[in-house]
């Protein structure tokens, strides 16, 4: 194999590679050279791929006598798990073996083993790679990774990692669809938890909420016994507002907003997929309140306002006439701002709105 | 000593509760006692004794002197540097001004106490005085004067103030010198708005400084260039964005373009070289190129005339240390001007630079090595196609044989050259050929 790659990975082997920052500098490279790949160059990918996996493997028996060999095999994991994920972003599901995929996940099981919280992130977001791959075939590895998701979404010390958890969260319902309903009732009250958890860092909330709507997505008519509980935590967080002197605040609450919008969409197209979409009817007043208020608000930015268009479209999509005040002025007002935004998937998501609310019939 | 740390906490949270004890829960004739002693500590002839209650009365100062406790300090502080006192009880008392102003919640400072801060301290920093005095004045100077608002809104004290710090540029002791260019970067980063009717003063002195003065100085002169580019460059940012900036635009880093730059590539040929880069210990060559760096960022395009002349003369130089200059004066001025102007010497430098990653001295590879990571970053499209091949082997080709830093500095460059690739531009089989044909 004689190109750069491989002169890279000789470089991370070097005598001399924990000065200058060298091991980083070459992983790195690699990592970009990986993502950046021509289509023509896969071949190499995919020889690269057990290699990384034998370096990974190979430092789970590395020694550790001082400090400063704990941080080496830690750097060097994070740097390892890094790279697994740009390379199965490369490749198709085809392209994994079985064997290869086992390989893998034991791998990353055995890195969530030690306690380190950058190797964790990394590891998730491997796992997470490996899931969108092999779609409902990552099944077979839940009963071990499941609870090591459990594990992340709780470790609330390194928020980082609770980020990331619920990232993968998202990763797998996407990837496992209705397969995931058996570790529903775990995953919705560890998320219900964090957002309980008043030490949890805010910017997980966010990333919280708007994965209530992936799971709702996934499972559809299943999601009616968490339906009660997490709408509340979403009306709860709709009433955040920011002063207006406060930037970081108000970043803040806009993100928490497109949070919770995501998880309005999700929801309300999951339920309609599992035919019980007139369970969100009780709720549709409060959540046509917080789109007018959202209306009112300057602060709201792009993507808010986009996902608030999303939501009063999907709710008269799916609700009909039961939409409760749709004829208010603000209703008017949220479009024409939508439509003034000049950016096209905005303006497209109000003429669907806008079709959906003038087929109604009053 | 005791007191002090009673006083003192690292932890805002405990700090203020520290002081709040103070405040509130002392009683005021203990307080007084206390206050009337180690004021008299303060002269004492033991060096130990005067330092340690200079550091006292700043932190019971940093307490007092907001809510108007404690009216006798500043006047028995300005009485110990204007009465006949000995040469050391001066200098203990301007540092624990220094001191003082450092933990001060300057805000809601009565400006009446401001003055009698800044009185005792420009009269310490006196052409007259001994060295060690002027020395712990400009210190302290330096550490007041971000909160001097309404002091440099008179002419008349403004005026003042910069004519003590200037002469203070001018004394025979390194370090009042030193300290005195700390000021002025403070008054480049708090008062750009005054600076006009000074500016030509201190661009002299300050020219002067950098030609010929001690390093450290030197390094301190063009901090005050560096600090007069940031502020620059965040009113061109502003203006751009279609603010309304609190000063007006002076350029006037544009305006000394033509005698900054000459000074910068001339220091940038006084390259230490046995420092280690891992050490974090600035030198001249290392603060010319950041320098320059910052220059070109704020003037853009009109800094290349000013450079490149040195590059292409010297790039080529027998002297090592001239290579290395003319390298890294190119490659600080790569961020800045537009791909139109500096494009074909970055596309004309490619030859030459993968040439000097095989240079007999460390350093000019190394520095090689980060010309090359930067161009892959700032200006890719403009290196020639047909160099391609020729630039990868070159980068490929230090990567095991040279020193950690130029290979990872190697490292860097493959790096942001993958990262430049794009399917849409044409460049889809770049990748393709770095990894399957190199190196041969």
């Amino acid at each position: 194999m004689g190109n750069l790659l491989h002169v890279l990975m000789q470089v991370t082997e070097r005598d001399d590679w924990d000065e200058a920052n060298l091991r980083p500098s070459a992983y790195q490279a690699i990592s970009m050279l990986v993502q950046h790949a021509a289509p023509d160059c896969k071949p190499i990918l995919l020889n690269l791929m057990p290699a990384i996996l034998d370096r990974l493997t190979k430092s789970f028996t590395m020694n550790v006598l001082t400090n400063e060999d704990k941080d080496n095999k830690e750097g060097l994991q994070s740097l390892l798990c890094g790279l697994v994920q740009v390379l199965l972003q490369q490749m198709s599901g085809e392209e994994i073996s079985q064997q290869q995929a086992d390989a893998i996940m034991a791998a990353l099981l055995e890195v969530f083993k030690t306690k380190n919280a950058t190797a964790h992130e990394e590891a998730f977001m491997a796992a997470g790679a490996l899931s969108d791959k092999l779609e409902a075939n990552f099944e077979r590895y839940m009963p071990s990774f499941g609870p090591v998701v459990m594990g992340g979404l709780r470790n609330f010390e390194a928020y980082q990692v609770t980020t990331v958890a619920v990232g993968v969260v998202g990763d797998l319902t996407r990837a496992l669809e209705g397969r995931i309903l058996p570790f529903c009732n775990d995953i919705v009250t560890a998320l219900l938890e964090s957002l309980q958890n008043a030490n949890l860092n805010r910017s997980v909330k966010p990333h919280v909420l708007s994965c209530f709507g992936d799971i709702a997505l996934a499972i559809g008519g299943s999601y009616e016994p968490y339906l009660q509980v997490t709408l509340m935590m979403l009306l709860q967080a709709s009433q955040s507002r920011a002063p207006d002197d406060d930037e970081d605040m108000i970043d803040y609450v806009n993100t928490l907003r497109e949070g919770i919008l995501e998880a309005y969409t999700g929801i309300i197209q999951g339920l309609n997929d599992g035919k019980k979409v007139n369970l969100i009817q009780p709720y549709s007043e409060a959540i046509m309140g917080f789109l007018e208020n959202l209306t009112h608000d300057q602060n709201i930015d792009d993507a808010v306002l986009s996902g608030a268009i999303g939501v009063l479209g999907d709710l008269s999509k799916c609700l009909g006439n039961q939409v409760p005040n749709v004829r208010k002025p603000f209703v008017q007002m949220l479009l024409q701002k939508g439509h003034n935004t000049g950016d096209q998937s905005t303006m497209e998501l109000v003429n669907w709105t806008n079709e959906n609310i003038k087929s109604l019939s009053f | 000593m005791y007191l002090k740390n009673i006083l003192f906490a690292k932890d805002d949270a405990v700090l203020e509760q520290n002081r709040d004890r103070w405040r509130n829960h002392v009683p005021n004739d203990v307080k007084q006692r206390i206050r009337a002693m180690i004021l008299d500590v303060l002269r004492s002839p033991q060096a130990v004794a005067r330092h340690t209650a200079g550091q006292t009365i700043a932190e019971m100062g940093a307490i007092d002197l907001p809510t108007l406790q404690w009216p006798e300090l500043l006047k028995s502080l300005l009485q110990n540097i204007t009465a006949e006192t000995p040469e050391a009880v001066k200098v203990s008392t301007l540092e624990c001004l220094g001191y003082m102003c450092e933990r001060l919640d300057y805000k809601g400072l009565k400006r009446d106490v401001v003055n009698e801060i800044l009185t005792a301290i420009v009269d310490g920093i006196r052409s007259d005085r001994a060295p060690t005095i002027r020395y712990a004045a400009a210190v302290a100077l330096r550490n007041s004067l971000f909160f001097c608002q309404g002091n440099m809104e008179e002419p008349q004290e403004r005026n003042m103030i910069m004519q003590v710090i200037c002469e203070a540029t001018q004394c025979e002791d390194a370090n009042v010198r030193s300290a005195a260019y700390e000021c002025i970067v403070q008054m480049a980063e708090h008062y750009y708005g005054y600076l006009n009717d000074y500016m030509e003063v201190l661009a002299n002195l300050s020219f002067a400084t950098m030609k010929g003065d001690q390093e450290k100085v030197s390094i301190q002169a063009i901090e005050f260039w560096n600090t007069l580019c940031d502020e620059e460059y965040e009113l061109i940012l502003e203006l751009e964005e279609g603010g309304t900036p609190q000063h007006s635009l002076q350029k006037y880093v544009e305006g000394a373009l033509h005698l900054l730059c000459p000074i910068l590539l001339e220091a940038l040929t006084k390259q230490d070289e046995d420092a280690d880069p891992d050490d974090d210990i600035w030198n001249l060559a290392m603060a010319a190129a950041t320098c320059l760096t910052l220059s070109a960022q704020t003037v853009e395009n009109i800094i290349v005339p000013h450079v490149m002349p040195f590059v292409l003369q010297n790039i080529k130089n027998d002297n090592w240390r001239f290579r290395e200059a003319s390298t890294m004066a190119f490659t600080s001025i790569l961020d800045g001007p537009k791909t139109e102007v500096i494009g074909s010497y970055v596309n004309q430098s490619i030859p030459v630079l993968i040439g000097a990653l095989r240079d007999p001295h460390a350093l000019v590879k190394d520095t090689t090595a980060w010309s090359l990571g930067r161009i892959c970053e700032l200006h890719a499209a403009c290196v020639p196609q047909e160099m391609f091949d020729d630039l990868v082997k070159g980068l490929a080709s230090v990567l095991l044989s040279e020193t950690p830093r130029v290979s990872a500095q190697a490292c860097f460059a493959i790096h942001n050259l993958a990262m430049q690739v794009r399917l849409s531009d044409g460049w889809s089989e770049v990748t393709a050929k770095v990894l399957y044909r190199l190196p041969t």
